[in-house]
């Protein structure tokens, strides 16, 4: 008489959910971690375009899919939908709503500016007359104390 | 507003060059007083009325965070004719020329005579 051994898994229910959970706190990390030095180079006054947020981001979702697809649960893909959500809405941002036409406008080298009329923070009026005083500045445009 | 307290903290390098740095935005009067009181070196524009971003094209609609236009951040170095010799847009919003940067493109582009 022959018996058939019965098909019992080896593994653990502990080792059944811990696999993949480094990979998966790696890939919050490296999103919170983004968010974190966006935080500090603003603290700083750094300015320049923070790349490294969405790419971080990028690499967390990653991660996520790794650890969603090594053991699938409700919290892993909760996760890896939001981080790839929050990802692609940072290179959205960062691509599309955050870039500047190029100027094409009549202040080009070798011209001088058009008439216009603006006022000096004492009040007084400020022309383009005032530009051709023999002297030389930098003329920044800003976009308010916001 | 970072890059003001930039060119502000570097007044004695574009003093040295006689060069005055003059920040131009469309908020009111009462902003560019409030502008000018931190900013002492600096010579602070209001151009509420969008006079002068008008006449040079530098608006950016819907750009401010509510929602209304204000100027794009964009550079001209202005010789003393009042001609225009140089001029910077970064790609990004989040962008600026440095200090360094700016006295870079004045000695290359409008060296003192």
């Amino acid at each position: 008489m022959s018996t058939s051994a019965p098909n019992v898994s080896t593994t653990s229910p502990s080792i059944d959910r811990s696999r993949g959970r480094v990979i998966f706190w790696a890939g919050i990390g490296a999103c919170l971690l983004g968010l974190v030095l966006v935080v500090i180079q603003f603290g700083l006054k750094l300015v320049f375009v923070p790349w490294y947020s969405p790419i971080l981001a990028t690499v967390g979702a990653v991660f996520l899919l790794l650890s969603a697809a090594s053991r699938r649960s409700v919290a892993r893909v909760a996760a890896l939908v939001l981080v790839t959500a929050f990802a692609g809405l940072q290179w959205y941002f960062l691509v599309f709503m955050m870039k500047l036409p190029e100027y094409n406008g009549p202040a080009q080298p070798g011209k001088r500016l058009p008439p216009f009329q603006a006022m000096f923070a004492n009040g007084r009026s400020f022309t383009e007359a005032d530009l051709a005083d023999g002297s030389r500045r930098v003329m920044t445009f800003f976009r308010g104390r916001w | 507003m970072i890059e003001l307290g930039q060119l502000e903290a570097h007044w004695q390098e574009f003093e040295k060059r006689n060069v005055h740095v003059v920040v131009v935005s469309v908020e009111d009067l009462e902003a560019a007083k409030a502008t000018q009181a931190d900013f002492p070196h600096l010579i602070v524009v209001s151009d509420a009325e969008r006079s002068l971003s008008g006449a040079i094209d530098v608006m950016h609609p819907h750009s401010a965070p509510d929602g209304s236009d204000t100027s794009a951040p964009t550079t001209f170095l202005i010789d003393g004719d009042g001609t225009v010799r140089w001029t910077f847009r970064p790609d990004r919003v989040f962008n600026r020329l440095s200090p360094e940067q700016v006295l870079a493109a004045l000695d290359k582009e409008m060296p003192a005579h």
